[in-house]
C-alpha cells in the first residue's frame, strides 16, 4: 500500500490504538500530539494520503487544524477524518464547514476504521 | 469489548491516572478562580479523553459515567451554568467516584455500586433544566447497526446523486463513492446528468458540476447503501428507491444521524434462543434456575458444609481480585523520549570508544600506553554517564505524588475547621519510581499529623499574633546524593513537656533520664504513642509516626525533626535516589569483603580494652560514651576466618537503624563505593544477616550487611551460616 497517515490525538492510547490499526493495515503512521504539533510536522512531510484528527485537543483543536490544513496547498484534497464522541450535529457541522472529509464515531474498532479509512482514500 | 485492543490497557489506566489528576488539580483551582475558561476546557478535555479511551477498550461503565461529568462540564464551559462551591465539591466527589470505577475495572475490585448511582443522578439532576445536554450512552446500540444486514433476497435499488459542488473542497471524491457501491452489490445503468457543467471559459475544475443517476442491485440493506453516502447525504440531493415490492420505502434522505457501533462479545445460548424467539424469557429463567453450581452439588452431596462453600468462594473472590491487581499493577513506565535519544548518544559514544580500544589492543606497543590510559578514563565517563541516564529512566518527578496534596488538605481544613494553606515546591525533583510509590503513604500522614496536631484553630492563631491561615509546606530537593522531602508547618511545634509525660506514662523513660532535645523529639516514632488529646477523625488512630518511621527506613531512608514552640515543626525525610544502588562502606573480615548500608553508620572505633565487657543473658557490650552497644562478631554471624578476634585489634563500626544501635566488627575498613544491589532471594535463598550481594572491582561477590537482620542476631544470638 505504502500510503502514509497522519494522527493527531492529544490521548496517547487513542494514538497508540490508531496507529497499531494503521501500522498492520500496512500504512506509515506519523503521531502528532495536538494541532500544533501537527501543523510543524506536515510541514515535515508533505506527502501524507490520509489524516485522523481529534477535536479536543490542546494548544490547538481539530476544527482550526483542519481549516489550517485546507489553506496548505498540499493538504486541499487530501481526506480529513475527525475522531468524535458527540453524535451532536454542532460538531459534526463544524468539522464538514472546516473542510473534514468524515468522521468516526468513538468509540470504534479495527474494523470500522479501517473500512471508514477506505471510504475516502483513494487507492 | 473489543480484544483487538486488549494489548494496550495498561497504557489507557496510565493515561486515566494522568487525566484523573489534571481534572483533580483543575477542580480545586476552579474552586478558587471560576472565571478561568482555560482551566475548565482543560478539566473538560481531560474528562473528554477517558470517556473517549474508556469506550475504545469497552469499558462502558467508566464511559458512561464520565459521560456525565462531561456532560456538566460542557455546560460549565459553555457559560450555561456558573462554577459554585456545590458543583465544584460534586464535580470532585464524582471525581473520587470515577478513580474507584476505574480502579475496579482495573483490578476486577467490587464496586460501590450505589454510589456511583447515586453521584451519577446528581450529576444529572445538577444540569440546568434548559440545557439541551443528550445524554446519549455511550454504549448506545445504534438503532440500525450498520451491519451487512441481508434483506433476504437481491433487490434493486434506483439511486440518484446530486452531490454538492464544493465536494472536492473536502477531500472527497465521487469516484470512491461509486467504488463502494461496486462493493456491496452490482451497479448498473449508471448515467451521468452534465447539464450543469458551464462553459469552458468560466469553468472551476474544483466545483463539482455533475450528477448520476444509476441502478443498484444488492442483497443489503437500504440501510448499508446510506451509509456509504454518509459523508455526503447532510449536502447532497440524494434518493434512493427499491424498484420493486417493498412498498414504499422512498425517503430523501437529508437528516443525519449519529451511530456507534459496538463490538459485542458472543451471546450465551439462553439469549440466542430467546432472541430467536425459540424460548420465553420465563422459560429461559426456569432452566436457568434449574442448573447447579459446583458448590450445590458437593453440598447436597454431603461432602462440605454451606458455611464452607460460603467461605471458599469468599477466598476465591478474594483471590480474583487480588490476581487481577497484581496482573494489572502498572510494570511499564513512560518515558521522555529526550532521555531515550540521549541514552542513544551515549550508547554510540561508547560504541566508539569501544573500537578505539580494540584497535588500540590489535596493534598494542608500550609507547601506546598513555594513549590506552587517554581510552580508558573515557570508558570510566562513557560508563557512568550511561549508568546514570539508564537510572534516571525510572525517574518520575515527584510532582505526581504531591499533586493529591492540595485535595487532601482542603478535605482535611473542611474537617477540622482550620484555615489552612499549603505550599510546594520542588514537584520537578526526580525519583526512582519504586521509591515514588512508596512514599506517598507517609507522606499523607505527616501532612494529615501537621493539620491535625501542628496547626491551631483561627482563634487561637490569632490569639497568638499569627496568621489565621496556617501554612503547611511540602518541598523537595537534591542533597548529594540523597533527595530530601520537608513537611512544614508553622503550627504550635512540638510540645516537649507533654512528650515527655507521656513518655514516662508509657515507660519509654524513666524520671531522671536527662534528655537533650534531639533525644526527646524521636519519642513520637515509638509505637503507640500519640499525644493527641482526643482521637480525631483525621489522625491519631493508634497509628502513628511509627509506621511513618518504619516506611522511610524500610526504603533505605531516615526521618529528622526540627521543631521550635509556637513556631512550627518540620519533619525532613532523607531518602535515597533509588534502591538499586546504595552507597555502601566495604569493610573486610578475613578474606571476605561485606558492604555495609552508609546511611546507617553512625561512627567507626577502635576500643580501649575497658570499653568491652560481657554481661550475662546480653552477650558482648561496647561503651561508647557511657551507653552500652551490643558487638556482634561479623566472623561469628558468618562463619568465616577473621584476621582479628580481640576487639581491640579490630574496628567496630555503629550503626543505627529505627533508633537501635548494634556494633558491627571488621578487620578493616577498605573504602567507600556505589554497588549496584543484587537479590540474595532471587539468585540464591534469603541469608540471615544480608540484605543482598553485589559484584565488585575485582569480578568477586561482596555481601551487603543488612542492619536490621544483624540487630535481631545481637538480640538472639547468631544462627550460624552454614
Amino acid at each position: 500500500m505504502g500510503k502514509t497517515a497522519l494522527i493527531v490525538d492529544d490521548s496517547p492510547t487513542m494514538r497508540q490504538l490508531v496507529s497499531s490499526t494503521l501500522t498492520n493495515a500496512g500504512f506509515t503512521v506519523v503521531e502528532a500530539e495536538h494541532g500544533k504539533d501537527a501543523v510543524n510536522k506536515v510541514a515535515a512531510e508533505p506527502k501524507l494520503d490520509i489524516i485522523v484528527t481529534d477535536l479536543n485537543m490542546p494548544e490547538m483543536d481539530g476544527i482550526t487544524l483542519i481549516k489550517a490544513l485546507r489553506k496548505l496547498n498540499a493538504f486541499r484534497f487530501t481526506p480529513i477524518l475527525m475522531l468524535t464522541t458527540e453524535s451532536a450535529a454542532d460538531k459534526k457541522q463544524a468539522g464538514k464547514e472546516a473542510g473534514a472529509t468524515g468522521w468516526i464515531v468513538k468509540p470504534f474498532n479495527p474494523d470500522i476504521l479501517l473500512k471508514t479509512i477506505a471510504k475516502v482514500l483513494p487507492v | 469489548m473489543s480484544n483487538e485492543f486488549a494489548q494496550f490497557q495498561d497504557a489507557f489506566f496510565e493515561e486515566a491516572a494522568e487525566h484523573l489528576a489534571v481534572v483533580e488539580e483543575g477542580l480545586l483551582e476552579l474552586e478558587q478562580h471560576p472565571e478561568d475558561l482555560d482551566l475548565l476546557n482543560k478539566v473538560f478535555r481531560s474528562a473528554h479523553s477517558i470517556k473517549g479511551t474508556a469506550g475504545m477498550f469497552g469499558f462502558h461503565a467508566v464511559a458512561e459515567f464520565t459521560h456525565k461529568m462531561e456532560t456538566l462540564l460542557d455546560l460549565l464551559r459553555n457559560g450555561r451554568r456558573a462554577v459554585s462551591p456545590s458543583i465544584a465539591g460534586l464535580l470532585l466527589r464524582a471525581t473520587d467516584c470515577l478513580k474507584a470505577l476505574i480502579q475496579s475495572t482495573k483490578s476486577g475490585a467490587a464496586i460501590d455500586d450505589e454510589t456511583v448511582q447515586r453521584l451519577a443522578g446528581e450529576l444529572a439532576s445538577s444540569r440546568a433544566s434548559d440545557s439541551q445536554a443528550s445524554a446519549v450512552n455511550v454504549n448506545r446500540k445504534s438503532a440500525q447497526p450498520v451491519s451487512d444486514e441481508n434483506c433476504g433476497g437481491d433487490q434493486t435499488f434506483v439511486i440518484k446523486w446530486t452531490p454538492p459542488e464544493w465536494l472536492f473542497q473536502r477531500g472527497l471524491d465521487p469516484l470512491q463513492t461509486f467504488k463502494e457501491l461496486k462493493s456491496i452489490g452490482v451497479l448498473t445503468g449508471v448515467t451521468l446528468d452534465m447539464s450543469r457543467l458551464p462553459g469552458l471559459d468560466c469553468i472551476d475544475p474544483e466545483t463539482c458540476y455533475l450528477s448520476w443517476t444509476m441502478q443498484l442491485t444488492t442483497s443489503k440493506d437500504q440501510k448499508v447503501i446510506e451509509s456509504v453516502f454518509e459523508f455526503v447525504r447532510g449536502d447532497s440531493a440524494l434518493s434512493i428507491r427499491p424498484i420493486e415490492g417493498a412498498g414504499d420505502r422512498s425517503q430523501n434522505l437529508v437528516t443525519e444521524a449519529g451511530f456507534s457501533v459496538e463490538p459485542e462479545d458472543p451471546k450465551p445460548l439462553g439469549q440466542i434462543l430467546m432472541e430467536g424467539g425459540l424460548v420465553s424469557p420465563d422459560e429461559l429463567d426456569h432452566a436457568l434456575g434449574q442448573q447447579k453450581r459446583v458448590g450445590e452439588i458437593l453440598v447436597e452431596q454431603n461432602v462440605v458444609t454451606q458455611q464452607q462453600v460460603e467461605q471458599a468462594l469468599q477466598k476465591q473472590r478474594q483471590q480474583e481480585s487480588v490476581a487481577q491487581a497484581k496482573k494489572t499493577d502498572a510494570t511499564s513506565i513512560r518515558v521522555d523520549t529526550a532521555k531515550i535519544d540521549k541514552l542513544i548518544n551515549l550508547v554510540g559514544e561508547l560504541m566508539i570508544t569501544q573500537s578505539m580500544l580494540s584497535d588500540l589492543g590489535a596493534r598494542f606497543e608500550m609507547r601506546h600506553l598513555p594513549v590506552f590510559l587517554e581510552r580508558m578514563v573515557e570508558l570510566e565517563r562513557n560508563t557512568r554517564e550511561i549508568q546514570e541516564r539508564v537510572m534516571s529512566i525510572r525517574m518520575l518527578p515527584i510532582g505526581t505524588v504531591f499533586a493529591r496534596f492540595p485535595r487532601l488538605v482542603r478535605d482535611l481544613s473542611t474537617k477540622t475547621g482550620k484555615k489552612i494553606q499549603l505550599i510546594l515546591s520542588g514537584e520537578e525533583t526526580e525519583l526512582d519510581k519504586t521509591v515514588i510509590e512508596s512514599i506517598g503513604d507517609p507522606l499523607i500522614h505527616l501532612v494529615r499529623n501537621s493539620a491535625d496536631h501542628g496547626l491551631e484553630t483561627p482563634d487561637e492563631r490569632l490569639d497568638n499574633n499569627k496568621q489565621e491561615v496556617g501554612t503547611i509546606r511540602l518541598s523537595a530537593f537534591h542533597e548529594g546524593g540523597n533527595i530530601c522531602i520537608t513537611v512544614e508547618d508553622d503550627g504550635r511545634g512540638l510540645d516537649r513537656d507533654k512528650i515527655l509525660a507521656k513518655a514516662n506514662k508509657q515507660g519509654l523513660i524513666s524520671e531522671n533520664d536527662n534528655l537533650t532535645d534531639d533525644q526527646i523529639w524521636p519519642l513520637i516514632f515509638k509505637p503507640g504513642f500519640s499525644t493527641a488529646e482526643t482521637i480525631t477523625d483525621v489522625s491519631g488512630r493508634g497509628v502513628g509516626m511509627d509506621v511513618v518511621k518504619r516506611n522511610i527506613e524500610s526504603l533505605g531512608g531516615t526521618v529528622g525533626i526540627k521543631t521550635t514552640k509556637g513556631k512550627g515543626a518540620t519533619f525532613i525525610l532523607k531518602l535515597p535516589l533509588t534502591l538499586a544502588i546504595i552507597d555502601g562502606m566495604t569493610v573486610r573480615v578475613g578474606k571476605e569483603t561485606y558492604i555495609v548500608p552508609l546511611l546507617s553508620i553512625l561512627e567507626s572505633i577502635q576500643p580501649k580494652a575497658e570499653l568491652t565487657k560481657t554481661v550475662v543473658g546480653k552477650g558482648e557490650l561496647i561503651n561508647v560514651r557511657s551507653t552500652y552497644i551490643p558487638i556482634v562478631r561479623l566472623y561469628e554471624v558468618f562463619a568465616s576466618e577473621p584476621q582479628y578476634t580481640d576487639p581491640k585489634e579490630a574496628i567496630l563500626l555503629i550503626l543505627e537503624t529505627e533508633g537501635e544501635r548494634v556494633a558491627i566488627m571488621v578487620d578493616e575498613i577498605l573504602g567507600q563505593q556505589q554497588v549496584v544491589i543484587k537479590s540474595m532471594e532471587q539468585n540464591f535463598r534469603k541469608v540471615e544477616g544480608i540484605a543482598g550481594a553485589t559484584i565488585l572491582g575485582d569480578g568477586r561477590v561482596g555481601f551487603i550487611v543488612d542492619v536490621r537482620g544483624v540487630l535481631e542476631i545481637a538480640r538472639h544470638g547468631s544462627p550460624v551460616a552454614a
